[in-house]
């Protein structure tokens, strides 16, 4: 210590160092000796350790209890469907949606591209982009999730099914000599169930035993009619339409089986798994069209527009 | 200053049982050095003896709970004075004393003088925050370590060791001006009149 602090501490203890009196210090004894006897003798014992950790979970429960729910759904904002919090993501989404109508749509349109992005097949991701579909009807078709979708099926090798949803009009009418069986205008406007330009969402609603559906697993010429010239060329060869029918065991237009358009989108998920698509999404969902086995897929002499459009 | 540790710890073991005679000599033993820090803080004797029967009283209440040794009594003594003090200066801020139109108190005023109390150094301990001064005091005029320190007021030694430095420069700074000035303490005094 310094010749400083030494002063600093002669001075503080010169003016701070006291004394209690003795009468004080008799008062204060008495006093203190006074509270011994009037206190209980056994006062209560100290809380034990039992109590202290009762305590302590009760606390870590109460926090628990408050703080866990919120937690889980924050948790499941980013599931998809077959995660474990997936359910509560759509039950959070049934409230929210009351003061956000496009939350639906944007989510099943966020899980069918992460969906895509993590190379499930395409039957499981064409449920989400049907129950996009519908959601995006019932959000009051709002332009950027309907064209985000649009592009997300193209970038998948989805366009049929894009035609399907979004009617002839949209995408411009599908071209009579794309279906090999010459089959007629009406016939055509009578399985794309909207006309061009006008919607109407009960009609054009989209769900698990929709017109659709029933198309992909109608017959193979109806099928054929669906699906463009190249998709034809798949179902060739994969070889026997017939044999195709046979996989869905109903070879009636009323099919309602599912395997075959699955059946069906397995090749197609065959075709990507040995030739990945070279699509990349930025942050404003544009597209980069290097890939050419979405195109070949389509009428041969369209042309893919910037936004997303085709074009005979 | 001898530290009383060893004594302290005969004593908890009594202290525990609420025995009269152990408590009675915790009282000796440590009641001057708890009414020292108590004036250090509040500068009103009064007061600090209040304050540390307070504390005396709360130990005679939980002395049966009470874990630990010698040491761990006297911070806990210490801390239980500190507290006290602490509602003291919080009861003043909330309720200042209204000036009247009496004389001042020149009793307690000589008592003040009689204690050795040094007007010059009191300002310059009212510039520091509540526990610089804690500080200040436990180590200048009771003598602790800065682990002791540390202990009694619930921080860490480096934290301690700093604050002390930086509480010791502002004295310093403080008094150095002042005693430039002959007239400073008499001016301040008749201030405070």
């Amino acid at each position: 210590m310094n010749r400083n602090n030494t002063d600093l501490t002669e001075r503080l203890r010169s003016a701070y160092e006291i004394e209690m009196s003795d009468a004080t210090r008799s008062s204060q004894i008495s006093a203190i000796s006074a509270a011994l006897k009037d206190a209980p003798e056994h006062a209560p014992a100290a809380p034990s350790i039992a109590s202290a950790w009762r305590r302590r979970y009760a606390a870590v429960l109460a926090a628990a209890t408050i703080f866990t729910p919120a937690a889980a759904a924050v948790a499941a904002e980013g599931t998809i469907p077959g995660d474990v919090l997936y359910p509560l993501k759509q039950v959070t989404e049934d409230v929210r949606s009351v003061f956000d109508p496009t939350l639906a749509a944007r989510h099943r349109v966020e899980e069918a591209n992460e969906m895509h992005q993590m190379g499930f097949p395409l039957s499981e991701i064409e449920r989400i982009i049907t129950d996009a579909d519908s959601a995006i009807i019932e959000a009051g078709e709002p332009p950027e999730l309907r064209s985000r979708l649009i592009e997300l099926m193209s970038a998948m090798g989805m366009d049929h099914m894009e035609e399907d949803m979004m009617g002839a009009g949209r995408k411009g009418t599908p071209p009579e000599s794309s279906t090999p069986d010459g089959m007629s205008g009406a016939n055509s406007d009578q399985m794309f169930s909207t006309s061009p330009g006008h919607r109407d969402p009960s009609i054009g609603r989209i769900d698990s035993g929709s017109r659709y559906q029933d198309m992909m697993t109608d017959d193979a010429g109806d099928r054929r009619s669906m699906t463009d010239s190249a998709g034809y060329e798949d179902d060739m060869m994969m070889g026997d339409m017939s044999g195709r029918d046979e996989m869905t065991g109903d070879t009636s237009g009323e099919n309602t089986n599912h395997d075959d358009g699955t059946a069906s989108n397995d090749s197609q998920v065959s075709d990507h798994e040995s030739s990945p698509p070279t699509t990349t999404w930025d942050s404003g969902g544009s597209w980069d069209s290097g890939q050419d086995d979405t195109d070949s897929s389509h009428d041969g002499g369209g042309e893919r527009g910037s936004d997303g459009s085709w074009s005979p | 200053m001898a530290a009383p540790a060893p004594d302290l710890d005969v004593l908890v073991d009594g202290i525990r049982e609420r025995s009269e005679a152990a408590f009675s000599d915790l009282h000796h033993l440590m009641s001057n050095r708890l009414v020292s820090f108590a004036y250090g803080m509040l500068r009103d004797r009064q007061a600090a003896e209040d304050a540390v029967q307070q504390a005396f009283l709360e130990l005679a209440s939980t002395a049966q709970s009470f874990r630990g040794d010698g040491r761990s009594l006297r911070s806990w003594l210490y801390r239980s004075v500190r507290f006290n003090c602490l509602d003291e200066v919080r009861r003043r801020e909330r309720h200042p004393e209204r000036p009247t139109d009496e004389l001042p108190d020149i009793a307690s005023m000589d008592s003040d003088m009689e204690l050795g109390v040094d007007p010059i150094l009191e300002m310059a301990l009212q510039e520091l925050s509540e526990q610089q001064r804690s500080i200040i005091i436990l180590k200048h005029v009771l003598g602790f370590s800065g682990d002791e320190i540390a202990r009694i007021l619930g921080s860490n030694r480096a934290a301690v060791y700093a604050s002390a430095a930086r509480a010791e420069r502002r004295l310093k700074k403080l008094l150095t001006p002042v005693e430039s000035g002959a007239s400073a303490a008499s001016q301040w005094v008749e201030n405070k009149r």
